[in-house]
Parts: C-alpha cells; sequence; structure tokens
C-alpha cells in the first residue's frame, strides 16, 4: 500500500515538473533576477553582498536545466550572460563598501591630523590678534605678523582640506536621493555622521576662517585665494547639505545645527565682502588719507569724492606743498599703484563696484589734477613776477645811482 | 516577357522555415478588444475570438489570451473559459481561421501553451494535449 501511494506521489510530481508552463519558468527567473537586484542594490554590507552572491548562484542550479528555453526567450539577452551580468553587479556593490572601509580608516587619520591643525591654528590666531592690537608696530613686529598670517592661512587650507576629505567620504552613501531611503538607512547615515562629527568640523572651520577675516588685512590676491577657497567649500556644502537637511529631518536639534552652519557660510561671505572694504581702507589710512568706513561701492564711491572735493575747496587755503602732497600721495602712492590696480579689477571682476562710479572717482580726480596744477602755475607767475619786479627795481637803483655819479 | 516574370517569381520559394515562438505570450485584452506583444510587432483585435467562443463580446476587457505559433507559422489562441484552442493562419492585413479544436467541454481553467519539437503542447491542469494544424495528436492524456 506504501508503495503504491509512494508511486502515486512520485508521478503527480514528474507530471507536475514535466507540465511546468515554459511561459512560468521564465516569468519565475525574471522575478528571481528582480529580487536579487533589489537585494544588490539595497545592500548595506558586505554580508548582504555575500548572501546575494549565494542566490545568484542557487538561481544558477535551480534554472540550469531550463537554459535552452532561456537562452531563446530572453534574446537578445540569455541565461549564463545573465547570472554574468548580476554577478558582476556585485562585484561593482563591492567596490563601494571597499571604498567605504578605505575612507573609514582614511578618516581617522584625517581626524588626529585635523586636530593637530586646529590647535595650531587657534595659537596662530590669538598670536595674530595680540600683534594685531599694538598700536605701534616696528618693522620686525609688521614683518612678525605677516609671517604668522602667511603661516596661518596655509594651515587652514591644509585642515580644511582634510575636512573636504572627511566630507568626501560621506559621499557614497549620501548621494542619493534622500526620499529613497528608508528609515534605517536615514539612521545609519546619521550616525556615520555623528561619528566623524561632520558638523562639528564645518562650524569649527567656518568660524576660524570668519575670525581669520576679522583679525587680518588682506591683500587683493589673499582675498581671490579666500574666494576660490570659500567657493569650493560653498559648492561641497551645497552637495550634502540639502541631503542631510532631509536626512535630519526627523532630528529638530540637529536640523538646528544645520542652520547655524547655513549662517555661518552667510557670515564668511559677508565677511570677505567686508574684509575687501576695510583692506582698501587700510591701503588709504597707511598711505596717510583717512577715510570714513564704508562697505559697499556706493559709500565707497562717495567717500571718495567727498574727500577730493574738500581738498579742491580747501586747496587756497594751505600752503602750496602741501596741495601737492596730498595729491601726490592720494594719486600716485594710493589710487594709481594700489586701488586702482590691484583692486578696482577684483571689485569689478566680482560686481563689487561699477563701471560708473569707477569712471565718477577717476574724473574727480581728473578734475583735482587739473585744479592743483592751475594753482601751481599761479605761484610759478607769482614768484616770476616778483623776481622781474626785484630785477627792475635793481636795474632802476642802479641806473639812479650812475646819474647820481655823473652828476657828482 | 511579362509571364516568365510572373511565372518566375511565383516559382521561388525559401524553405524550410521555422516560424516558431520559443515561448507563448501572454497578453491582456483591452477595451477596444486589441492585444499587443512588442517582441513579435503584433497587435491583434480578438473580438471576434470571444464572440466565435462565447457568442457575445461581452466581459472580455483584461482577460489574458495565450498564442503561441508553431514552426509552420500557425497561430495557436486560447484563453481562460475557452472549450476551443483557436488556429489561425496569417493573411493579407488579417488572420483568417484554420481550425478549432475542441479540448474541454465545461471550459478551460488555467490553460497554458509549450514549445515542443513536433507540436504545441496544450496544458490545463492535470490535462494535456498535442496540438498540430490538424487537432489533436493522438489521445489526450
Amino acid at each position: 500500500m506504501k508503495i503504491k501511494y509512494l508511486i502515486l506521489l512520485i508521478s503527480i510530481f514528474s507530471f507536475n515538473l514535466y507540465c511546468q508552463s515554459d511561459y512560468e519558468i521564465v516569468q519565475s527567473f525574471k522575478n528571481r533576477i528582480s529580487e536579487i537586484e533589489i537585494k544588490i542594490k539595497d545592500a548595506i554590507s558586505l554580508e548582504d553582498l555575500q548572501n546575494a552572491s549565494e542566490e545568484i548562484e542557487k538561481l544558477r542550479k535551480d534554472f540550469l536545466p531550463h537554459k535552452e528555453l532561456l537562452d531563446r526567450s530572453l534574446y537578445p539577452e540569455n541565461f549564463q550572460k545573465i547570472i554574468d551580468n548580476l554577478n558582476n553587479s556585485v562585484v561593482i556593490r563591492k567596490g563601494d563598501f571597499v571604498q567605504i572601509e578605505e575612507l573609514q580608516t582614511e578618516v581617522v587619520t584625517l581626524r588626529s591630523e585635523i586636530d593637530a591643525l586646529n590647535k595650531k591654528n587657534s595659537e596662530l590666531l590669538n598670536q595674530i590678534y595680540s600683534l594685531e592690537i599694538q598700536r605701534e608696530k616696528d618693522e620686525k613686529t609688521i614683518a612678525k605678523l605677516q609671517n604668522l598670517v602667511r603661516e596661518l592661512r596655509a594651515s587652514l587650507i591644509q585642515r580644511d582640506e582634510l575636512v573636504y576629505s572627511i566630507i568626501d567620504s560621506l559621499m557614497p552613501r549620501i548621494d542619493v536621493d534622500p526620499k529613497s531611503l528608508t528609515d534605517m538607512e536615514k539612521q545609519d547615515i546619521i550616525a556615520e555622521t555623528e561619528s566623524k562629527n561632520v558638523l562639528f568640523l564645518i562650524k569649527k572651520s567656518l568660524r576660524d576662517n570668519n575670525r581669520f577675516l576679522e583679525i587680518t588685512t588682506l591683500k587683493p590676491e589673499d582675498i581671490e585665494e579666500v574666494k576660490r577657497q570659500q567657493d569650493g567649500f560653498v559648492s561641497l556644502w551645497q552637495k550634502i547639505g540639502p541631503k542631510l537637511t532631509d536626512i535630519y529631518s526627523a532630528k529638530p536639534e540637529k536640523s538646528n545645527e544645520l542652520r547655524q552652519i547655513d549662517a555661518l557660510f552667510t557670515n564668511w561671505k559677508n565677511n570677505l565682502r567686508r574684509e575687501v572694504w576695510e583692506s582698501i581702507r587700510d591701503d588709504f589710512s597707511i598711505g596717510g588719507i583717512n577715510l570714513r568706513r564704508f562697505n559697499n561701492s556706493g559709500d565707497f564711491t562717495k567717500i571718495v569724492t567727498d574727500f577730493i572735493d574738500e581738498e579742491i575747496k580747501s586747496i587756497n587755503l594751505k600752503s602750496k606743498e602741501e596741495a601737492e602732497r596730498v595729491f601726490s600721495v592720494f594719486t600716485d602712492s594710493i589710487w594709481y599703484k594700489k586701488i586702482n590696480n590691484q583692486w578696482i579689477p577684483y571689485l569689478l571682476d566680482n560686481k563689487m563696484i561699477t563701471v560708473e562710479q569707477k569712471n565718477q572717482i577717476d574724473q574727480k580726480i581728473t578734475e583735482w589734477k587739473d585744479i592743483v596744477a592751475t594753482s601751481m602755475s599761479i605761484w610759478i607767475y607769482v614768484a616770476v613776477g616778483a623776481v622781474l619786479i626785484v630785477i627792475i627795481v635793481l636795474v632802476m637803483m642802479k641806473m639812479k645811482k650812475k646819474s647820481n655819479d655823473s652828476e657828482a | 516577357m511579362f509571364i516568365s516574370i510572373i511565372i518566375g517569381c511565383s516559382s521561388v520559394k525559401l524553405s524550410p522555415v521555422d516560424f516558431s515562438w520559443p515561448l507563448e505570450v501572454v497578453l491582456k485584452v483591452d477595451e477596444q478588444g486589441f492585444i499587443k506583444e512588442d517582441r513579435y510587432s503584433m497587435k491583434i483585435n480578438v473580438r471576434n475570438l470571444f464572440i466565435e467562443e462565447f457568442g457575445t463580446d461581452k466581459d472580455f476587457t483584461n482577460k489574458n489570451v495565450r498564442v503561441i505559433r508553431n514552426s509552420s507559422g500557425t497561430y495557436f489562441f486560447v484563453s481562460e473559459g475557452f472549450k476551443n484552442v483557436y488556429l489561425f493562419n496569417q493573411q493579407l492585413d488579417e488572420m483568417s481561421l484554420s481550425k478549432r479544436i475542441s479540448v474541454s467541454e465545461s471550459g478551460l481553467k488555467n490553460p497554458f501553451f509549450n514549445q515542443r519539437d513536433s507540436h504545441i503542447e496544450l496544458v490545463d491542469g492535470d490535462l494535456k494535449f498535442n496540438l498540430s494544424n490538424e487537432g489533436i495528436i493522438g489521445d489526450k492524456k
């Protein structure tokens, strides 16, 4: 009885196997492929990928008896090509994880380097600050200050590059559409971001860069370098900032931290613009021309042209030498040597001044030049006249003396 | 000369030909009665097939029609509830019924076709038929 039952079962089983729909076999194969592809895509560890590899092998074995059917039905693909493609996807995805692991090791090294540079930068900032506030600076102090500023600038750049590397290490995980991430994936990214202390490092970097601008006076070439660095940092932040905001949406306290970073970036941009105007004012000040503060092109144009107007008005109230000296310092030592040559191209390039405003100042300087020149020629006429009068008087006196002698 | 061209053209034949599809296609009927298959660039209105089978064209929307082609180029059509398998030949702008093979008195429940070396296999649960252009080969199993 048992044997009969067994034979019946075997015959039913073999009939079912034989009578399987080819269409269903192909569909089932396609479905298994889709499932494995999703597993590969969603893998969050090398272990997940190992499981996917095992499933590919199982798929291959399960469907090997139907290879011929699949080869014909899957045209232009074929059975082996599809299995190979799946295995290749696993290898490529493994590369992401290997990269992540390498980056994690690298990040640990980077963190210790950043800590050391942060410490060094703080010391440099303090030293520069104490030298800057000294009222009187001798040449030695100025040279020391310049060296320190140079050293600090290089160190800030070095530190920021390390911070960029840490941000880059987040990219493989974060460079996806946040809406496609599951809650668990978001939590993983948050954990990774926090373990690398990314938000703190960005804030620290921005604060140091802001402080650097606050306590130093920069030349146009330094400003251009800071601007390039700032543009690079802003562009990097624009890539990850909005994604982190989405990912952190469930954590209000961290969202606040992200808003702080946005505010620090805005400060940094504003500080750089302010620093440009401050540095221009310092260049006038070093030459002995003390102008009122300005922080935009309108104020700058008005304050400079007002200064020239004042000089023109008072030209007759001061000595010739003084008027000439002020004109010469303003034009030769400051305007044409530093402002027009170095700062105006930067201001124009960065749309911080218009061509009309620059022309307005140039026109005013020309007007001033003409008046100073005229004033100089009047003095020459007066001097020549005085000399002539003296000569005439002397000649007349001599002639009078001669006639007196002859009469005697 | 014209006659010789006609004779010449009509005498050229290409053979042998294997028109067989490796696999049946399962196609959903749309509201107008069309089924469409991208791989074989085929679009057919099957409304008359349902009228032929059920005597009415009601309720064909969203029904699955299973189609397969044998090596000689005949198309085999079947669908759930059908009592017959329909064999069609391709004509200019249309398909014409070449044979109707009765396979079930109560209607097929879950039929499917498989391509086999010498015939088309129709399976419905425990029932299995080997079909050719002429009809059922041998007895049903």
